[in-house]
């Protein structure tokens, strides 16, 4: 205190900087989760792109192929040598040719085409299937007293 | 003398800060402008493909664009849109999505003013009888 009776106040070092830090962490840590939603973001939106240009790649070749088998079918002739130069079966039905054959669509799909070459020529199926057959596990694993005696065992 | 220098001391880190935080905020301002720009390229590709898929189904269908809403402009198809995906016409478009007749298919482009940001290829359905 001084003399004439007013309280001298000293300046308060270092609360300004903790202020600064706090908010330019703040700001940080903002921008830094919106760029990285945003990059994901765009990850997913180039994916979804890719996704649909492979599968008109793939939809495109199919049909290609089935233009192929229609002229064959057409002319009259070998429907089973037309399906194998593209990976395809030919199998022999009562009322024609039943005619499969598959294309990669990306690592996970196929599309799968299936088409009835018999009185008519027709598109029974064009449909993307897994690459790899899905094995579903129904097992439930429930308690039972036995891994309760288990577990007894081995904290002894 | 004390005070003097707890005063310049003070202000010498006010002024400090002011650059630290000054600096801060110069770099956070240009991320979020870098998301905001990232994230409307984003969603302007995510409209780009449902357009193109949309036609390109229309067209596997009909042989045509007509059904996507697309104008015939002889021997291709096209759609214009506004900023924010509204449709308009030619003069107030940013966006194009123009299907040309390619032989036997179709390639459905999408432009952002003049620069394409899709495109997609797609072949007429098969043939059944």
């Amino acid at each position: 205190m001084k003399d004439n009776g007013i309280v001298e106040r000293k300046p308060v070092v270092g609360l300004v900087t903790l202020l600064v830090i706090f908010a330019s962490l703040c700001l940080t840590i903002l921008a830094v989760l919106s760029l990285s939603t945003a990059k994901y973001e765009m990850t997913l939106a180039r994916k979804n792109a890719d996704a649909a240009t492979a599968y008109y790649k793939a939809d495109s070749w199919c049909a290609g192929v089935s233009d192929e088998l229609y002229s064959v079918w057409m002319s009259g002739g070998d429907l089973n040598a037309a399906a194998a130069k593209h990976g395809g079966k030919c199998e022999k039905t009562a009322e024609g040719y039943t005619i499969s054959y598959v294309c990669a669509v990306d690592d996970a799909r196929l599309l799968a085409v299936t088409i009835d070459a018999g009185g008519s020529f027709s598109v029974v199926s064009w449909k993307t299937v897994p690459r790899t057959e899905w094995t579903a596990d129904d097992s439930i694993h429930v308690w039972t007293e036995q891994d309760e005696q288990e577990i007894e065992q081995a904290q002894k | 003398m004390s005070r003097h220098s707890g005063i310049s001391l003070f202000l010498m880190e006010l002024v400090m800060m002011l650059a630290v935080f000054v600096t801060v905020a110069a770099i956070d301002t240009l991320m979020l402008v870098k998301a905001n720009n990232l994230s409307r390229q984003s969603e302007n590709l995510d409209r780009a493909v449902e357009y193109a898929v949309s036609a390109a189904e229309c067209y596997r269908a009909t042989g045509g664009g007509a059904r996507a809403g697309m104008t015939d402009t002889g021997g291709a198809w096209t759609q214009y849109f506004d900023k924010n995906w509204q449709s308009t016409d030619e003069s107030g478009a940013k966006f194009a999505v123009i299907m040309t007749d390619t032989g036997g298919g179709a390639q459905v482009t999408v432009n952002d003013g003049g620069e394409s940001i899709y495109t997609l290829s797609v072949k007429a359905a098969p043939n059944e009888g």
